[in-house]
């Protein structure tokens, strides 16, 4: 991140800026990796008021999905260990268009069964939508300063 | 941006990586922008939606914001003014720096009542705004527009 300092109104906040860059980066991605490891817990435990895999296979099978157990089980995995690579930094843009596909499909689940369109206390699809872009972000930007991948020889 | 790694398992696509990342992260503060105004700071006051000032300031007082028709104008403007601006890019960080306040709060008093579950949405919000009040607008915004930001 380069912001030359003679563009800033306090050019001494140029040097906070370029060293906290890597941060932003870092928080955003795990604090997002957290919260689908919320949701796999959710998923899988029933822990933080989710509905646990009865729950969610229900939920798969109403809307119509076909085979809504192996699916449910699937979704639940990937959805933690999508978690679990964001937090780490590893392999982080095959994780993040992992997260993207699947936020359309949460996407378009969100719409159609929530009471509002987009609001997320309403069921609706805002938090899957910035999920979304979120995945889109990183399968682009890559995982960043701080983490495994870029520890790595190479990465995707 | 800066430091691209020239180690892609794929190199082919690192043209299209750097030619699109700020499109990605335009993308991202759009929306993560505009979200607030039109889905609740408009509806607060009952454009897009059915809320009013009085009800929002009813929920606040009992989390113990008071006055709570005060804190409810403060909020209903962050969202409005707040979220337009970081969408547009214009005065970025100010603007995700008053939202982060905003959401500081937001994230507290979701989690009071309803848990992790309640608040996991209000936190990732939260972690966006922090992004863009480090990162600030990027190329394309009205703040590299005008030559001169916070």
């Amino acid at each position: 991140m380069t912001t030359p300092s003679s563009r800033l109104y306090v050019s001494s906040l140029a040097g906070i800026y370029g060293s906290w860059s890597p941060l932003a980066e870092w928080l955003l991605r795990g604090g997002v990796g957290i919260i689908l490891l919320v949701h796999g817990a959710q998923k899988f435990l029933g822990s933080f008021g989710g509905a646990g895999m009865d729950g969610f296979i229900g939920a798969l099978a109403k809307f119509g999905y076909p085979s809504p157990t192996a699916l449910g089980y699937f979704v639940a995995t990937v959805e933690t260990l999508i978690g679990l690579m964001f937090v780490i930094g590893f392999l982080v843009r095959p994780a993040a268009l992992a997260l993207a596909i699947f936020m359309l499909f949460a996407v378009h689940y969100t719409w159609t069964t929530g009471a509002h369109p987009f609001v997320w206390f309403r069921g609706g699809s805002e938090l899957s939508i910035v999920y979304l872009l979120i995945g889109v972000f990183f399968l682009i930007h890559g995982a960043g300063p701080w983490s495994i991948d870029r520890k790595q020889p190479k990465e995707f | 941006m800066a430091d691209r790694p020239t180690r892609l398992i794929f190199p082919g696509l690192g043209s299209l990586y750097g030619s699109c990342s700020d499109y990605a992260e335009l993308l991202l503060r759009v929306v993560a922008g505009l979200i607030l105004p039109l889905l609740h700071g408009l509806p607060k006051i009952g454009i897009l939606g059915s809320g009013s000032p009085a009800g929002v300031a009813g929920g606040l007082e009992k989390a113990g914001y008071v006055p709570g028709l005060f804190w409810a104008y403060v909020i209903i403007l962050a969202e409005i003014v707040g979220g337009a601006f970081l969408a547009l890019g214009l005065f970025t960080r100010l603007a995700a720096a008053v939202l982060i306040i905003e959401f500081v709060n937001v994230v507290h008093v979701d989690y009071a009542a309803r848990g992790v579950a309640g608040a996991r949405y209000s936190f990732v919000l939260l972690i966006i705004y922090i992004f863009f009040a480090i990162r600030g607008g990027g190329p394309y915004s009205l703040d590299r527009k005008m030559g001169r930001e916070f």
